[in-house]
């Protein structure tokens, strides 16, 4: 059930709760998520930043919410039932940039710019004491390298989605400088990483439908409109900075950069424009 | 945009450097005195013992005393220093009969001044800038709120008219090391001025103090004389001077530069304004004319546009002193300077943004002078300036305010401090505050203000600082590149995986960890004190890391396990530099100036590899316990 709701990053945390399902038939009106939705903002305590970059309700009715100041926050009772307010607690700080939670036997995984991170509240008192680093990944530093996740795979791995960085070839097109920018991994438990997938510009979206992995990528370079793609493994999807690596012998993908930029025109400008910053 | 402003910013600011060197092969710039100031080759500090200086044996407490004695049991030399002859620096050691203030023979008014300084534990000196502006000079190491009778402070006096009342200024963090170390200033001093009558128009400025690379004052106004001046008045030029009456002081790389106001004038001067988008210098024509007229100053809003313009001043530089000439051009689209019909700086641009520096030798005399500007960017405001100064001479603006106006940061910063317990934070760290950028650091705050930044993807402590934890201003505000600042004088260390298994004694340590022998685990937070215990694998060896603060809050021990014992070949790097070992077993790390003192009994190695020298340590798989000190 957790395993199928699609994650997104949000801007403002509202929360969404349903309260009817029923249709308003008013056939010449674009409907409208209040149509469907109440919509009714937790009260978040002042001095706060949310920023929220990952959200997951847990099996106990909790929300996780982590932020891009690096904090977990668990919010109990999200609902306020009885009238009585939510109450935020700092489960976990210091975090860079963490995009995305999963639950799993107990323990809130995360996936920080540079590693996919388990927290874990050994001691009962609902902060984690454990930021176990399950498996770091390299990162040339730039701004634009964040990393999404993780979404719990049905065979309870995870996958994680890598965004490119930019500028030192060309203003605007994105790059893998280094493994394994631009791709899905997916990571197991034990810190075994497996490439699943390459071809991700900045896949902020990603969820699974039937046990299939989906994501969804931000319009820009190579990708011409925002969508949603299906993910099997060893794919290829869109943009062609990870195909950089896809002769690396964990590789599940046979396409080439060479032969890819022999198809198709790489667009190679002077570089007039490397002082901006996309 | 952002990198943008920041190279308006770096090109712009004012980058002078003190000139002149003082040899310090002798007294020759200095005027007679007591004796108690000489020239050494070298100097050592027991860094355990207090000097006591007459000031506080005046107030001597029974605690102290106390102390005193439990010295004197110790097996540690009695002396303070030790020093070694031959020359570079300068040392003074005072007692009672000679206790001299050093006092140059030279005068100054508007000064840069870099030197270093070294003091003992518990002694006190200060620079006197015109003889009357005391930089306080004081062990300060461990002070959590400085005043201004503490290291990089402006001391008080002790008047008690209302206007020559002065209360003391205190640096604005505490910046200083620990004793016997090598402390770093920076001074861009500017004097009082004067009107024909003898009135002060304007009090003596600090433009900036730099301690151990942190400021530590910026454009810090000292109102009166501080305490103990030289003469009781305020003046044009007056000699620099030492104290010399309360502890011993060393100074070494002794250097400055004298600075005088500008005597450039720009004469004669007229404008002419075009209006049209024109893209590139040469378009400009007498078609275009818009408007024209004479101008004392530099002033882009003369046009009257907002874009789409073109202005060109002419006039004369009337120079009266013979020098080389640094002129800085700032501007927004297109410019070109020519000076004598010869073209000086130029971008061609009808779009560009920036400042162009060029130094130009300019006889005594007047100069043809042109100045063309033109702008087709409607994205960019009107900008153009023109400074010129040389070594020598300060800075001089020949342009209005608003036709280029400082660049200020309007944003908001947001600082990271630690509340009860420790902060914890990772981000993108530069080492050396502008070297390489590691990316997977984690900051680590205290209360008590002993901060460091560890490296997990090298179990390597990179840094170690006092003071304000960080400034994540980079890395929140806007869309942020991910990175953090540490808010002081970090003492940074090096770069390396510092534990490993070397084939032999030539082998370097490893740049960085990197699967499959090193792989990060993470840490845990020890509830006890709320720090990470780091964990990483290494070999088959589970390594843990503790960075502690030690029980005065003043510097840090570094504790590191071991799963496995009899381990060979294993080494752990302590420091990168050359080294001094002191009488008390501690090693001086002498180019970064920190101390190190290994707990655990290990005998360290010192080694030279790919030219670099290094402090190492065997490791057997026993507990590893080593303190840094700076």
């Amino acid at each position: 059930m957790m395993n199928k709701i699609i994650h997104n990053k949000i801007k403002v945390i509202a929360l969404l709760i349903v309260i009817a399902f029923t249709q308003i038939g008013i056939a010449q009106n674009t409907h409208k998520e209040e149509d469907y939705y109440r919509i009714t903002k937790v009260p978040t305590p002042e001095g706060v930043k949310v920023e929220g970059g990952g959200v997951l309700s847990l099996p106990d009715g909790s929300i996780a919410v982590c932020t891009r100041r690096g904090d977990v926050w668990i919010i109990e009772n999200p609902t306020m039932a009885n009238g009585y307010p939510s109450k935020f607690i700092k489960f976990a700080s210091g975090l860079h940039e963490p995009l995305g939670l999963a639950y799993k036997n107990g323990a809130l995984y995360t996936a920080q710019r540079g590693e996919l991170t388990k927290l874990v509240d050994t001691d009962g008192d609902r902060i984690a004491d454990v930021y176990e680093t399950v498996y770091a990944w390299p990162l040339s530093t730039h701004y634009h390298e964040y990393s999404f996740g993780p979404v719990l795979s049905p065979d309870n791995a995870f996958f994680v989605t890598a965004n490119v960085a930019f500028g030192s070839e060309e203003w605007w097109r994105g790059e893998s400088r280094v493994p394994w920018r631009g791709w899905t991994m997916k990571i197991y438990e034990d810190g075994k990483m497996e490439p699943w997938a390459t071809g991700m510009r900045s896949p902020a979206g990603y969820g699974l439908i039937d046990d299939e992995l989906f994501y969804t990528d931000n319009q820009g370079d190579w990708v011409g409109s925002g969508g949603l793609w299906h993910l099997p493994k060893g794919v290829f999807t869109a943009h062609p900075a990870g195909l950089k690596w896809s002769e690396h012998q964990d590789s599940p993908i046979q396409l080439t950069e060479e032969a890819f930029y022999s198809k198709i025109d790489k667009r190679q400008v002077k570089k007039k424009w490397t002082l901006r910053k996309t | 945009m952002k990198i943008r402003l920041l190279i308006i910013a770096v090109l712009f600011g004012v980058s002078l450097s003190a000139q002149e060197q003082i040899k310090l092969n002798n007294l020759n710039s200095f005027k007679a005195q007591a004796g108690n100031w000489q020239i050494v080759g070298d100097v050592t500090v027991n860094r355990h013992i207090d000097v006591h200086h007459e000031a506080e044996v005046k107030h001597d407490s029974k605690k102290k005393k106390r102390r005193k004695k439990k010295k004197r049991n110790t097996v540690e030399p009695p002396k303070v220093i030790t020093l070694a002859p031959g020359t570079g620096i300068l040392l003074n050691i005072n007692d009672k009969e000679k206790n001299d203030a050093l006092v140059t023979n030279w005068e100054h008014g508007d000064l840069l001044l870099e030197l270093e300084v070294l003091l003992p534990k518990g002694s006190n000196s200060g620079i006197y800038f015109q003889g009357r502006y005391e930089l306080q000079l004081k062990d300060s190491w461990g002070v959590k709120n400085s005043l201004g009778s503490d290291m990089g402070g402006f001391h008080n006096n002790w008047e008690t008219d209302e206007d020559k009342i002065f209360r003391g200024i205190p640096p604005t963090s505490n910046a200083s090391k620990a004793p016997g170390l090598w402390q770093k200033y920076k001074v861009h001093f500017q004097a009082p001025r004067f009107n024909e009558a003898g009135e002060k128009i304007s009090n003596a400025k600090f433009i900036s103090v730099d301690l151990n690379g942190v400021r530590i004052h910026n454009n810090v106004e000292v109102p009166t004389y501080t305490g103990g001046p030289i003469q009781k008045n305020e003046v044009a030029k007056g000699p620099l001077l030492i104290q010399g009456n309360h502890g011993p002081v060393a100074i070494k790389n002794f250097k400055y530069q004298l600075l005088k106001a500008s005597s450039v004038a720009l004469k004669s001067l007229s404008y002419t304004t075009y209006k049209g988008a024109f893209k590139g210098l040469d378009e400009l024509n007498d078609n275009a004319k818009a408007s024209k007229g004479k101008a004392n100053k530099i002033d882009v809003l003369r046009t009257g546009e907002e874009d789409e313009y073109g202005i060109m001043y002419m006039g004369t530089l009337n120079v009266e002193e013979e020098d080389n000439y640094t002129m800085s051009v700032g501007y927004t689209g297109g410019v070109k300077l020519i000076v004598d019909n010869k073209k000086i700086v130029e971008d061609n641009s009808s779009s560009g943004q920036g400042v162009l520096n060029e130094d130009v030798a300019l006889s005594k005399g007047e100069h043809k002078f042109i100045l063309i500007n033109i702008k087709s960017a409607a994205w960019r405001a009107p900008r153009l300036g023109l400074s010129i100064k040389s070594k020598s001479i300060n800075s001089k603006d020949f342009h209005a305010y608003e036709s280029y106006p400082p660049n200020i940061n309007t944003v908001s910063p947001i600082f990271v401090q630690p509340d009860s317990k420790p902060r914890l934070l990772r981000a993108f760290v530069s080492f050396n505050g502008n070297g390489k950028r590691l990316s997977h650091t984690i900051g680590v705050g205290t209360p008590a203000g002993v901060n460091y930044i560890y490296d997990l993807g090298a179990g390597n402590l990179v840094g170690v600082w006092r003071g304000d934890f960080v400034d994540a201003t980079p890395m929140w505000h806007s869309r942020g590149d991910g990175s953090f600042k540490p808010k002081g004088a970090v003492q940074w260390t090096f770069l390396n995986q510092p534990i490993a298994q070397l084939s032999d004694m030539n082998t370097a340590f490893p740049e960085t960890g990197a699967a499959p022998d090193f792989v990060s685990k993470g840490y845990t937070i020890d509830k006890t004190n709320w720090l990470p215990v780091f964990k990483y694998h290494y070999k088959d060896v589970d390594i843990e890391n503790r960075i502690t603060p030690d029980a005065n809050n003043n510097y840090v021990v570094h504790d590191i396990q071991f799963s496995k014992t009899g381990l060979t070949n294993w080494y752990c790097k302590l420091a990168s530099g050359d080294v001094e070992k002191m009488f008390d077993g501690t090693y001086l790390i002498k180019n970064q100036q920190y101390y190190i003192k290994v707990l655990t009994g290990q005998i360290p190695i010192v080694r030279e590899v790919n030219g670099e020298t290094e402090l190492i340590i065997p490791v057997d798989g026993s507990n590893i316990k080593y303190e840094i000190i700076w």
